[in-house]
């Protein structure tokens, strides 16, 4: 038989993978010289030769051949130049080999692999990521490396909803950790422009994304960002161990539990585990953590129970503008925000007697309320605890 | 256990076991005969030069579903018989070499003097 594999018009082609193998490989990938693919296969036999289709592709095609994303029949019937290759080999070394381009349709259909045959290879179809601690040292920007690796999905492509919903909830988790560290009320400009994140590359892997803060270091290699990145890799490494995370989250204010919990929630839908690396311009800073699908499942119901069994009290100082002592009221106004709420029994006496638009340090109470159909975050309310 | 002329020193390698259990062979005849035991270097000899372990090989599945799945992906195949056998330590050395795709493929090699034919039986058209 004639070599299948020095096809005149394609060149000396030279086999880059072997997906099925019979007496001689059946269903393989090439390239000639030039760099060009192509997919082939047997697709017929005789008493005097054997019939084969070759089909240029495209990297990007091949990989969605080899993940599945497109079948074998469709490899070869519905090709990107829209022709392919049959390549007549005979058995006698006396004929010579004939190779004619072809339309799809010109292929009789008993020639083609059958419609759904499909090969489930595991297939990168990005490039990896390049080395984050540089990538952080280069640009002097704080790295957040987060691969995810989704339930059922093969290729590394990722849902864009769960994507979209998941770095949302990432930014939330990342501003209420800035607030508390920032010792600020509410998101401010500043505060956001401090604590905004990037998405800086996606590559191969499971999915990998690449995230990095917006704002760069300072000359001593410090951001506050990487202060937020800091207690949320603590956060992380916690995992589900109870201990770890009361210890964590009695430093941070009960925000930051809603929002780490709603993270979570955006990846526990579909993602079967996580990993965050950080990378940071300093040497000396940077982690990872790994959580697992059942450890996310863990973290939730236990940073649920705590919120339940314990709501956070934080002081803040601001001008009393308002006492309603019939309904029970009061309404602090900082340079940040505007707290409304109930007065507590304990703080009733000392605030029936303090006087409006003075100043006061007040020390509220903050309590989580959820909605029960969505188990979303619906508001946070305050209660007034001392006034002094 | 005398081997073909034409195999190279190394073959079959050292790695391959005495043949023995059930395997499955797409073959072009029922009853199997000797033409479809041919190893793939006599069939295809000008494809494949010099004879290499590889190609000295014949090949098997020890798993009938995925002799049933190459009909249906390789459509060369698709006019090929499914035939079982049971092999026996006389019938010459086997090695397990998966492919990508095809986890139960297995390289027969194949001594002078065999009849691997007489084992055979069809048992899918």
């Amino acid at each position: 038989m004639a070599d299948i594999l020095n096809i005149p018009s394609l060149g000396k082609l030279k086999i880059v993978e072997t997906y099925v193998y019979y007496d001689q490989p059946v269903l393989f990938s090439c390239k000639n010289a030039a760099g060009h693919l192509y997919l082939v296969v047997a697709a017929d036999e005789n008493d005097q030769y054997d019939t084969w289709l070759y089909v240029g592709v495209s990297a990007e095609r091949l990989n969605n051949i080899r993940s599945g994303a497109i079948d074998l029949h469709d490899a070869f019937a519905d090709p990107e130049d829209g022709f392919l290759f049959q390549v007549i080999a005979p058995y006698s070394n006396q004929n010579p080999l004939q190779i004619e381009s072809i339309r799809p349709d010109q292929i009789p259909e008993d020639m083609l692999p059958m419609p759904g045959e499909c090969l489930n290879l595991e297939t990168k179809t990005l490039p990896a990521l390049s080395n984050s601690e540089q990538v952080a040292k280069s640009k002097r920007q704080e790295i957040l490396n987060l691969t995810l690796n989704f339930d059922g999905v093969f290729r590394t492509e990722a849902p864009v909803a769960i994507l979209g919903r998941m770095f949302g909830k990432l930014q939330d988790v990342i501003n209420a950790i800035g607030m508390v560290r920032l010792q600020s009320q509410k998101i401010t400009e500043d505060l956001r422009s401090k604590m905004q994140i990037s998405l800086l590359e996606v590559g191969a892997g499971s999915f990998d994304i690449r995230l990095a803060s917006t704002k760069t270091v300072d000359l001593l290699n410090h951001s506050d960002f990487g202060d937020a990145i800091e207690e949320f890799l603590k956060l992380l490494k916690a995992g589900s161990n109870q201990e770890q995370l009361k210890g964590i989250l009695e430093q941070l204010r009960s925000k930051v539990a809603e929002e780490y919990i709603d993270f979570l929630k955006s990846l526990n839908e579909s993602v079967i585990d996580t990993k965050i690396t950080w990378a940071s311009p300093d040497p000396d800073r940077g982690g990872t953590a790994y959580l697992s699908e059942t450890q996310m499942q863990e973290t939730i119901e236990i940073l649920q129970r705590f919120q339940e069994e314990s709501p956070s009290t934080f002081k803040v100082t601001g001008t009393l503008t308002g006492v309603w002592l019939s309904s029970k009221r009061f309404e602090i106004k900082t340079t940040e925000a505007i707290y409304t709420g109930k007065i507590a029994d304990e703080a009733f006496e000392t605030v029936s007697k303090a006087t409006l638009s003075r100043e006061y340090t007040a020390t509220i109470q903050e309590i989580t309320q959820r909605n029960e159909t969505t188990d979303e975050i619906t508001k946070t309310k305050y209660q007034l605890l001392s006034l002094g | 256990m005398e081997w073909p002329d034409f195999y190279p020193a190394n073959c079959p390698p050292v790695e391959a076991e005495p043949a023995s259990g059930t395997v499955y062979r797409l073959v072009r005849h029922n009853p199997a005969q000797a033409e479809d035991f041919k190893t793939p270097w006599e069939e295809y000899r000008s494809a494949f030069e010099p004879p290499t372990i590889t190609n000295c090989g014949v090949s098997v599945h020890t798993d009938p579903q995925d002799s049933e799945k190459l009909r249906n992906r390789i459509r060369k195949f698709r006019r090929r018989q499914i035939a079982e056998g049971e092999l026996n330590s006389t019938l010459g050395m086997i090695r397990h070499i998966p492919s990508l795709e095809e986890k139960s493929h297995h390289s027969w090699w194949i001594p002078i003097g065999a009849e691997p034919w007489v084992v055979f039986n069809v048992i899918s058209r």
